[in-house]
């Protein structure tokens, strides 16, 4: 019962029944993923980027205790359920509602944190599993078979569970006090608080439900899916799921349910007929459509001034700023930094000096995100796209266009910038959360299909390094001084921004969007001023990167770095440049300096929550306190008086101006 | 005098409210325009529609003999359409000598590209507004403030901010958004005085949003009442105070809102009408 449906015209597209069977299938786990997205925005707001893991790491203990204990499924299934209740509640408690008035940028950071946390546990759990042929433990043996379609009894459990489950949770919210309860919570915390509703206990149970919701989809997908689930649960499964929760408005379940049940079809109709780049690229379009047509008044923008910096850098006076030796501060930081940065690898071997090259290439990456979400307060989870967008434009204008290196470098931050400018375009409409799901969105569909095409990265490349005359960088060490040229152009080209009139319209929008229109700032010009500098800064560090690889393909530039970068910039302390460059070496040290797998993800992520939950202001945060404590020995030296006008008269109005 | 700005039959909706139903205004050149009326009489909204900030949903509106309807609240600002916010939040990053700063964006925009790459006209360019912005800053005698964060600030110091700025962005028409909101009773009368001032060396025009009126009408010419998103009356301010529909809807009886506190007498009647002027900060919250 081989059912195909083919259009003929304009195009030849074949719609076969087993595909838009199996596409309702997985877009039903797509959906109930979605829901659980959905709950936890309702009652956070925020997007949980370890929505996926949650599960990922419940499913791995069903695994251990039915493949290793010989437990009974349906008695590890509920433990497993129960773990997960507990994993979420323990997420809320112990982070959530600590960063309770926190920006939202910094709790969305803090999820990926417990993403890779959770990563570890599942690594951990998997690797102790000996028995792997047993695959994973199903609940019954079940099969149904339509022609060449074989669905697994997990799938058949998700066709009858997924709807009833999306009825029950849409009828709680509209018919139970307690339902109603968490949506008035959701709506406005401190006016649910006022009327008596105990929004914390509320948030708790939240997250316990979006738990278990979780563990049970990946339940369900596991056995079509083998022992490692958490590679399946990735940033593409975490891109479905949420193009399924942005289209129904991150508010509506059941459309949740139609939209999951939508995009699963959509996909795999498509990847019948095309290869699996082309899926991401409708998918793309699609998401991008729907944030376009239905954000405006669709979704309130309660967190239009919740991306400011956690800590505002307080400047210092007039006359303290004046003094030479305070003004020479930065400089001679900058000095210090570049002769330590100089220095180092005179002793280290040739791979040791290569992992500074990457920290190098990162870090302008990391700056890249300083001055779109530090200086304009615009999130994107997107920059690892630009990144694999410069590496790819430096490697065909060097390779097969024969254009000088340092011109290419420079054509390849050009090319960055004229992406992300259109990236920023549906910026201007979206913000906030919709804008990092609109640009994690971008990231992928660069990965599997724009670098993956003949004329930029294609199957992989090899990006020699340059030589000019008798100057050759083919040396590690060689290079490594040249991409620390690239770094100091990138931090000059921050401070620039940072410290002149467009840095302060940056600034100005990013505060207070209608009183910098009221002074004539254009806002449209500034955003997407700040998507260049970015896209620029980003494609730059790529092409760097790049050329220093040597060798790289679309798998270099994961979505998950995207992440990374963000992490860095956040341990760095988001607007602070050194915090950055430091934030960098962290994050990519660390990384390569650990050896095991899952280590790397316990070191990286216990470090990003330690330093969120204690050191909100990161790495700039020490950084502006030691200069602080500078200022004051010298400005003490220097002999000026500054007044602590704390006490000052409130208001000083003069009669005649 | 001409019309510098008409706004004529301009509806706005939110939701099944009628917030503005079909009201006209026209500010004359040169004059000092008095816009009050109750909480929820659409003068806020009103004052979105000439600042660009809320698009009508009918009605149509020219600044100097252009039809502004569809320009942008930076293009309405450009061409010196200038409006304050009744909270005066500006920009909490930023000091006060930043904020003042950024306001000399009209006279003197910044460019992206030589600022990035830190050309010498960029250098030059920011020198001269330092220079502008600190003369301001003298002449509103912020000195004390001037690196301070306006986070910090009161909103009396802010708003004297807010003013700073509305010098450098040369008004034409200047949209002031119940200036005396958040100032203390005792410096309203300076902030009359501030105003006054303001308009003689601009040479702007003015329409005034204001709940306070003893300053109101020590500074309007002529002053426009609404009421529920329509338009109540219209008259000099000797007028207005005495317009029987203005009285009912909004002033009340009693003369001590009229009049500066102090001057209070007996009460009589119903609670509402002899509020005190001290306790009023907190009933004159706009809901917007």
């Amino acid at each position: 019962m081989e059912y195909v449906f083919t259009l003929h015209w304009p195009i030849t597209f074949e719609v076969p029944v087993v595909s838009v069977v199996l596409g309702a299938v997985v877009g039903l786990s797509y959906a109930l993923l979605a829901v659980g997205l959905i709950l936890i925005y309702r009652s956070t707001r925020v997007i949980n980027l370890a929505h996926g893991e949650m599960g990922a790491l419940a499913a791995a203990v069903v695994a251990v205790l039915v493949n290793e204990r010989g437990w009974a499924y349906w008695t590890a299934a509920l433990v497993a359920l129960v773990v997960a209740g507990f994993l979420g509640a323990l997420v809320e408690l112990v982070i959530i509602r600590r960063l309770f008035r926190a920006p939202r940028l910094i709790v969305l950071v803090a999820t990926m944190g417990v993403a890779q946390l959770f990563l570890f546990g599942t690594y951990f759990l998997n690797d102790t599993i000996d028995n792997r042929l047993a695959g994973f433990p199903s609940p019954f043996d079940t099969r149904l078979t339509l022609g060449s379609l074989v669905l697994q009894p997990g799938e058949l459990t998700l066709l009858v569970t997924v709807p009833l489950i999306a009825a029950a949770l849409a009828a709680f919210f509209r018919f139970t006090g307690f339902g109603v309860a968490v949506r008035a919570a959701a709506e406005n915390a401190d006016s649910a608080r006022l009327v008596g509703i105990p929004t914390r206990r509320i948030s708790t149970f939240v997250w316990v439900t979006a738990g278990v919701l979780s563990a049970g989809t990946a339940l369900m997908l596991a056995p079509g899916r083998g022992l490692t689930v958490t590679e399946s649960l990735g940033p593409d499964l975490l891109m479905r799921a949420l193009a399924a929760a942005v289209l129904a408005r991150l508010t509506s379940l059941p459309r949740a349910v139609a939209a999951g049940l939508a995009i699963g079809v959509i996909e795999k109709v498509v990847a019948w007929n095309y290869a699996v780049g082309e899926v991401e690229l409708v998918l793309f379009v699609v998401v991008m459509a729907a944030l376009l047509v239905q954000h405006r008044g669709a979704v309130r923008d309660t967190e239009a001034s919740a991306w400011q910096l956690s800590t505002l850098v307080r400047p210092l006076p007039r006359a303290v700023q004046q003094l030479p030796a305070v003004r020479a501060i930065s400089w001679v930081g900058l000095g210090v930094a570049l002769a330590v940065a100089v220095a180092v690898p005179f002793g280290l071997s040739n791979s040791q000096i290569f992992l500074l090259t990457s920290v190098v290439a990162f870090a302008i990456a990391g700056l890249s995100v300083t001055v779109l979400t530090g200086y304009s307060g615009q999130i994107s989870l997107g920059q690892v796209a630009f990144f694999g967008i410069g590496a790819a434009v430096s490697y065909q204008l060097t390779v097969e266009l024969y254009v000088p290196f340092w011109m290419a470098l420079l054509l390849s931050g050009v090319a960055g910038a004229a992406v992300a400018v259109l990236v920023g375009i549906p910026a201007l409409r979206i913000r906030g959360l919709f804008l990092a799901v609109s640009t994690l969105a971008f990231a992928l569909v660069t990965q599997k299909w724009l670098l993956g095409q003949t004329w930029m990265a294609g199957p992989g490349v090899i990006a020699p390094r340059p030589y000019w005359g008798r100057l050759d960088f083919a040396s590690q060490h060689a290079y490594y001084n040249l991409a620390l040229a690239g770094l100091l152009v990138a931090v000059l080209v921050c401070r620039n921004t940072l410290r002149s009139g467009v840095g302060r319209n940056l600034m100005a929008v990013r505060d207070n969007e209608a009183q910098a229109a009221a002074f004539t700032v254009p806002v449209v010009r500034t955003k997407l001023t700040a998507f260049a500098i970015s896209g620029f800064l980003a494609a730059f560090g790529g092409a760097i990167y790049g050329h220093g690889v040597e060798t790289f393909q679309v798998a270099s530039f994961p979505v998950s770095d995207s992440l990374r970068v963000v992490s860095m910039t956040i341990i760095g302390g988001l607007a602070s440049i050194p915090g950055t460059v430091i934030g960098a070496f962290v994050v990519v040290g660390i990384d390569r300096l650990v050896e095991v797998q899952y280590l790397k993800l316990l070191s990286t992520s216990v470090g990003l929550l330690v330093l969120l939950l204690y050191l909100p202001g990161g790495i700039g945060q020490l950084l502006y306190a030691g200069r602080d404590r500078i200022v004051a020995v010298l400005t003490r030296r220097a002999g000026i008086e500054v007044s602590a006008d704390a006490d000052a008269p409130a208001v000083p109005v003069r009669a005649e101006p | 005098m001409s019309a510098l700005l008409r706004a004529e039959d301009i509806g706005v909706r939110y939701g099944g409210v009628r917030a503005l139903d079909g009201v006209s205004i026209e500010v004359r050149d040169g004059e000092v325009l008095g816009l009050i009326g109750p909480n929820g009489a659409g003068k806020t909204t009103l004052f979105e529609c000439i600042a660009g900030f809320n698009r009508p949903a009918t009605g149509r509106i020219t600044f100097a003999g252009e039809d502004i309807t569809s320009a942008t609240p930076e293009q309405r600002a450009a061409r010196g359409l200038i409006r304050s916010f009744q909270d005066a939040r500006l920009f909490e990053s930023l000091t006060v000598f930043q904020t003042v700063l950024l306001a000399q964006e009209k006279r003197q925009p910044s460019r992206p590209l030589p600022n990035v790459f830190a050309l010498p006209s960029t250098r030059r360019a920011e020198r001269a507004r330092a220079e502008a912005a600190d003369a301001l800053i003298d002449t509103m005698g912020l000195g004390g403030y001037r690196d301070r964060l306006v986070s910090e600030l009161s909103t009396g110091t802010r708003r004297i901010t807010e003013l700073a700025c509305v010098l450098a962005l040369e008004p034409r028409l200047l949209l002031l958004d119940e200036p005396s909101s958040g100032i203390a009773q005792r410096e309203v009368e300076a902030l009359g005085a501030l105003l006054r001032r303001i308009k003689e060396v601009t040479g702007c025009t003015m329409l005034v949003i204001e709940h306070d009126m003893p300053l109101i009408m020590g500074l309007a010419d002529r002053i426009v009442a609404l009421d529920s998103g329509r338009f109540l009356a219209e008259g000099s301010p000797r007028q207005i105070v005495e317009h029987p529909e203005v009285v009912r809807s909004y002033l009340g009886t009693g003369t001590e809102t009229v009049h500066r506190s102090g001057t209070i007498r007996p009460r009589n009647g119903r609670a509402r009408r002899a509020r005190p002027l001290v306790a009023r900060p907190a009933a004159r919250q706009e809901t917007t």
